[in-house]
């Protein structure tokens, strides 16, 4: 096992450097010269233009440039953002909690939702409840979601308006964002004696309409393998012999049935919950959320591209050790897989 | 090669689902080709003097018009030449890349293996949009751009699946005894290896072609793909944002054609891998 998670750990730090190096090249494989695409007009003037270039470090080697990015990068420091000036890695720090919140509160609702109609599909196979449950799941994962999100919108927001259009939490509460994420701050001692539960509900609804876009993808996917998972394990000895014994349909599904199917669905769950960031750009933009996906799109329009370089080496530094999370966690459940 | 397709076009029959999928998909494929002959309009014409008509109601535009006074039916069937025409290049580009790539891989195994497959773990490691954002800042926005994105994106999986493959057949006695003939090593790849993989292949192209138009259209959505005046789903659905509650037949429907056309694909995909894989049957 020590000998797989080295192996890991060595491929790890090699995609890392791939990704530092993809990052690193953004600024300068962009056509045009970083230092005008970064100080724009003010370039014209040759004192700046120098300046610029120098602080960049741009009149050096390329070799000497990516060390010195990776040096500024482990100390933190991943330039300023071109219209706000403020430090990249502060914003990234102040939008993340809004995703990370939003992507978790998704994949709840998922493996809550999904679990269940999985194993309902697939114990009451080929009958109707097993077709719509799989019809619905294949419309699911095949779904739009930057379509889906606005239908929601329309049908639940602006017709039925039961829920907020937009944001996270209504401009009337001043929640001091003490973990970033609004579910807990509105329930700290402060905002709670100032707002009540009103807050925390107000953040609640907010919430509602972007998970449960993000979280229809990974919901189809979850109830279409748990459904298959579980079939698999229905058709082992171990459950007839569970029947044989005569003990409930209940124990023998949940018990015998599922604790073993879930193992491929939890792995699967991990690799889903990288993904979802690619959600979070399409939601968090239609939804306006203050998250990283937002972020990432508007400093695309507005060609800001030390947020664009530094975005793009956070999501993929997060998911990259994701997976390699998820990879050790399967096979120290599962030894078949250290041998490969 | 013909007994090949046959035989799958006959498999697919007995799967009902699947085979709708492929009755869909020709049907678009026919749209797209007769589009100047069926579009009642020019999808870029604009009629001043009718903005925004609800489909239905004027015959001389069936599916209404957008806000700029467009027909919307004939926009739509334009829009199914570009989604075809993204989804094949899309799976083109990714497909001679990743076969190249996997092929390689799988065959000379060892130094060269780790090498290519630490490259597609890299790849791997940036989710698709991701990595498509990262190539069109670099390339700028544009349906082109956008293409080559999303192509790159689905390059590992087709090198995987291709590695995979190639590692079992590799063992095989026939590819040993063409060895033994010292036949050349791209002449063994392509004539002996390649033919034995096309199943999973196949498959796979069918999945990254739904792929490929969900996210060229996510794309254009974002304003990273498509530009302007073009017919596109993704770029129909972006503009209308503005109009939801006045104009909600703008928003359904490009997006029932996008995923009228993804199921499809999908639906296709899933009957092709059981055919090809008979352990997924099993749970039928």
């Amino acid at each position: 096992m020590i000998k797989y998670i080295l192996k890991k750990l060595k491929h790890l730090l090699i995609t890392l450097f791939g990704v530092s190096l993809l990052s690193f090249f953004l600024l300068r494989l962009i056509p045009g010269d970083p230092v005008m695409l970064l100080l724009g007009e003010r370039g014209a003037d040759p004192k700046i233009y120098k300046e610029m270039k120098v602080s960049l470090g741009l009149d050096k080697s390329i070799p000497v440039q990516y060390i010195s990015f990776l040096k500024k990068a482990f100390q933190g420091d991943l330039g300023k953002s071109i219209i706000s000036k403020q430090s990249v890695v502060q914003e990234f720090k102040d939008r993340f909690p809004a995703t990370l919140e939003l992507s978790m509160i998704a994949m709840i609702f998922a493996l809550i939702l999904g679990i269940p109609l999985g194993v309902i599909a697939a114990v009451k196979k080929n009958t109707w409840v097993d077709y719509v449950i799989s019809s619905v799941s294949l419309i699911g994962y095949s779904m739009p979601i930057f379509w889906w999100a606005l239908i929601l919108m329309l049908i639940f927001s602006l017709n039925f308006m039961v829920t907020p259009v937009s944001g996270r939490i209504s401009v009337l509460y001043d929640v001091d964002p003490w973990s970033g994420f609004l579910l807990i701050d509105t329930l700290t001692k402060e905002s709670f004696s100032q707002y009540g539960f009103s807050a925390f509900w107000d953040a609640f609804r907010h919430l509602i309409l972007p998970s449960f876009a993000l979280g229809t993808i990974p919901l189809a996917l979850i109830s279409r393998m748990t459904r298959g998972s579980m079939l698999d394990v229905l058709n082992e000895s171990y459950m007839r012999t569970a029947k044989s014994k005569g003990l409930s349909f209940y124990r023998i599904i949940f018990i015998h049935g599922l604790k073993n199917a879930l193992i491929p669905i939890i792995t699967v769950a991990g690799l889903i919950f990288g993904g979802l960031i690619t959600g979070a750009i399409l939601t968090e933009t239609i939804f306006s959320w203050p998250g990283i996906g937002k972020w990432l799109v508007t400093s695309i329009n507005a060609r800001d591209y030390p947020v664009i370089q530094a975005s793009t080496l956070f999501i993929a530094t997060i998911i990259v050790l994701l997976n390699n999370f998820v990879d050790i966690m399967y096979a120290a459940i599962n030894p078949k897989l250290r041998i490969k | 090669m013909n007994f090949f397709f046959t035989d799958i076009l006959k498999e697919l029959k007995k799967n009902k689902l699947a085979f709708l999928g492929l009755i869909i998909i020709f049907t678009f494929i026919i749209i797209a080709l007769l589009a100047p002959i069926i579009a009642p309009h020019n999808p870029s014409s604009v009629f001043p003097n009718s903005l925004t008509i609800a489909p239905f109601i004027d015959g001389q535009f069936l599916l209404g018009t957008d806000d700029l006074g467009r027909d919307i039916l004939s926009r739509l069937i334009y829009g199914s030449r570009i989604s075809l025409m993204v989804g094949t290049f899309c799976v083109l580009m990714s497909l001679s890349f990743g076969l190249l790539t996997g092929l390689t891989a799988g065959y000379f195994g060892g130094k060269v293996d780790s090498i290519l497959m630490r490259f597609i773990d890299i790849l791997m490691s940036l989710p698709s949009i991701l990595l498509a954002i990262f190539v069109v800042a670099i390339l700028g926005p544009g349906l082109f751009n956008a293409i080559v994105a999303v192509g790159i994106v689905s390059i590992p999986s087709f090198a995987r699946i291709v590695r995979a493959s190639t590692m079992i057949e590799k063992e095989k006695s026939y590819v040993k005894a063409s060895m033994t003939f010292q036949s050349s090593s791209v002449r063994i790849m392509f004539n002996e290896i390649l033919p034995n993989c096309l199943g999973p292949i196949i498959v796979q192209a069918s999945f990254a072609f739904s792929e490929g138009i969900l996210s060229t259209a996510a794309l254009g959505f974002l304003g990273l793909g498509a530009q302007a005046p073009m017919p596109e789903w993704g770029i129909m659905l972006s503009d209308a944002r503005s109009y939801l509650l006045t104009a909600p037949w703008l928003l359904t429907l490009p997006g029932l054609c996008i995923l009228t056309m993804v199921i499809s694909f999908n639906i296709l995909g899933d009957g092709l891998r059981d055919i090809f894989d008979p352990k997924t049957k099993r749970r039928k």
